[in-house]
């Protein structure tokens, strides 16, 4: 029963959830819904859950609100998602297998590479010292619903260190735990790297899709050299692939791994839109506002380092393009992000 | 030496290989590419953060704010999977017929040569359970896990950092927090139990003043006095560990 429910939580109403970025004109794969749908659940919970730590509530607190709100939001995103379904905008899926069926080989060199490494999270365990904190985090919430006011290296209470209680990755984990019953390790270590991985890999797949259109040759070779990068990436502990393979338990892999590439996405789709003249919707600022706002629930930096990105990237384009409209809609999609970064400098 | 932006990005480039082949795509990148949006973002964006990163203004700025240790993340901002992989994909694209195969796998060889294999870094070895912590800590925890109630245990620092992971209501007296050196804590408890000798007798005392019901010790550290004399008595022996509890302790917490 643990498993159903974290299948519930981790595909299907992530996937409902998707549905809210589905239109007419905008028409996404399977993969993109439930990957655009997992990072709005993110952004919602990374509201509830830092609200409830800073008021000191509970894990149940955070659980009770997550549950109403997420169920009101996957509502909301397969309505619109059936809606479009029975108006005869169907997913983009059946294209897609056609072009699996006509690059067998490409596709089967990717899926073998993307299966050492999830063999890899099942069989291998990683040594990290951060762990001792961030799943301890998770441990301590799970079992007692104490979030951040408890010594998790010793015993005892401590108080609340903003820097990491504004990045409550970790209580997500604890979420996860809860709700399902099974152990925050298993999660953490295994199920989640398997999930923010595969995650990765769709981000990219999204990314192709925008820079080479239908070219579906390109695309997958384009995969396999991610995939080849991410498994030789490992030139220092630091970078991202490094942190998305070997730590993906702990919110810096999130940021590193999903949401620099998600916000790269982002400014692809919105510059190869200004490209070919066609209108920026208020959708593209809202998934802005929702990939800051993951970047925040990973990192507190993080959530700074995506803004800037995303402010850069976005004033990049709007001179290469002359196009000042981008700025203010740009500005408050920031809005949310930067209050959390507000409340961390404020103390 | 002191770190400057310049020394961080080459640590994190490790050989220096993978970014000598982030530099040569974006280069290709800048004379071949035709569409504004991706010159824009997969050239000049990159460029422009890579400049302000290497600054040494922006390195002393970022290090009067926060800890700079976490500098390196600023360089995550740089999209260098994606520019290295895309470019592959142009140059493939620029050849026909058999030549094709020769340059998808020569460029596979480089990239594999520029980088670091993920699955040699030390930090990896064979998982012993599904929770991936080792099984000793799982089958000491088991052990002294008590309902309702948290207990304080004393492990040796190999195993400290696992312990709260997998059961929170097994507590420490100190935690990985004394392993961090840049952190500067000590604990007069870790001193005793990390000592060449350990001395039982005084690790007792102060396992006892610390409400410490478990002393877990290694078998092969070398001991002298006897931790019974506190009040402990031995468990038993799980991988190595021996495991001494004291019943009155546990009740008194």
């Amino acid at each position: 029963m643990g498993y159903v429910m974290l299948f519930l939580w981790l595909m299907i109403l992530p996937f409902c959830a998707g549905g809210l970025f589905c239109t007419k004109k905008n028409r996404i794969s399977f993969g993109g819904q439930w990957l655009w749908g997992q990072f709005v659940l993110w952004a919602v919970f990374q509201i509830i859950a830092v609200y409830y730590i800073l008021k000191q509530g509970s894990l149940e607190d955070v659980i009770r609100a997550y549950w109403m709100i997420t169920a009101v939001i996957a509502v909301g995103g397969l309505a619109l998602a059936l809606k479009l379904w029975m108006d005869g905008y169907k997913p983009v899926h059946r294209k897609t297998f056609l072009w699996i069926k006509e690059h067998k080989a490409l596709f089967f060199v990717f899926v073998a590479l993307w299966l050492i490494q999830m063999l890899a999270l099942l069989f291998l365990a990683v040594n990290d010292g951060d762990d001792a904190y961030y799943m301890a985090i998770a441990s301590v919430a799970e079992s007692s619903g104490n979030m951040y006011t408890a010594n998790v290296y010793a015993f005892g209470g401590t108080e609340l260190t903003y820097r990491y209680a504004l990045a409550p990755f970790p209580i997500w984990i604890a979420f996860l735990s809860k709700i399902s019953g099974v152990h925050t390790l298993v999660i953490g270590h295994i199920l989640l790297g398997m999930m923010l991985v595969t995650m990765s890999y769709v981000i990219y797949a999204q990314i192709g899709k925008v820079l080479f259109g239908d070219n579906f040759r390109k695309r997958i070779q384009m995969l396999i050299w991610v995939a080849v990068l991410f498994i030789w990436g490992n030139t220092s502990s630091h970078t991202a692939e490094s942190f998305l393979l070997l730590r993906s338990r702990q919110g810096k892999a999130l940021v590193a791994g999903l949401v620099f590439p998600a916000m790269i996405y982002l400014l692809i789709k919105i510059g190869h839109c200004l490209e070919q003249n066609r209108k920026i919707t208020f959708r593209e600022f809202l998934l802005a506002a929702v990939i800051i706002l993951t970047g925040c629930l990973g990192s507190t930096l993080g959530g700074v380092l995506v803004i800037l990105l995303w402010g850069s990237g976005l004033l990049f384009l709007a001179i290469g393009y002359k196009k000042w409209t981008l700025l203010p809609l740009g500005m408050l999609s920031i809005v949310p992000g930067l209050v959390f970064a507000v409340i961390y400098l404020s103390h | 030496m002191q770190d400057t932006a310049f020394s961080v990005w080459q640590n994190i480039s490790g050989s220096g290989m993978l970014l000598a082949l982030y530099v040569c795509a974006v280069i290709f990148l800048f004379y071949t590419e035709k569409e504004t949006y991706k010159r824009i973002l997969l050239v000049y964006l990159p460029l422009f953060w890579i400049g302000v990163l290497l600054l040494p203004f922006t390195y002393n700025v970022v290090a009067e704010v926060m800890d700079v240790e976490v500098y390196y993340r600023f360089f995550w901002m740089l999209p260098v999977t994606l520019v290295i992989a895309y470019t592959a994909v142009q140059v493939y694209h620029m050849y026909q017929g058999k030549h094709r195969a020769l340059v998808a796998l020569g460029l596979t060889l480089v990239m594999v040569l520029s980088g670091d294999f993920v699955y040699n870094n030390w930090r990896y070895s064979k998982a012993e359970n599904a929770f991936h912590v080792p099984q000793t800590v799982v089958e000491l925890c088991d052990m002294m896990h008590a309902k309702g109630r948290e207990v304080l245990a004393l492990f040796p620092e190999e195993l400290m950092q696992y312990v709260r992971q997998y059961d929170s209501t097994i507590c420490l007296p100190y935690g990985r927090n004394v392993l961090v050196e840049d952190w500067n804590m000590n604990h007069p408890l870790y001193e005793m139990m990390e000592a060449e000798v350990v001395d039982c007798d005084a690790l007792g005392e102060a396992a006892v003043t610390y409400h410490c019901a478990y002393v877990v010790l290694r078998e092969a550290r070398e001991t002298i006095g006897d931790l019974t004399a506190s009040g402990y008595v031995l468990k038993g022996s799980f991988g190595g560990y021996q495991v001494y509890y004291n019943d009155e302790v546990f009740h008194d917490l």
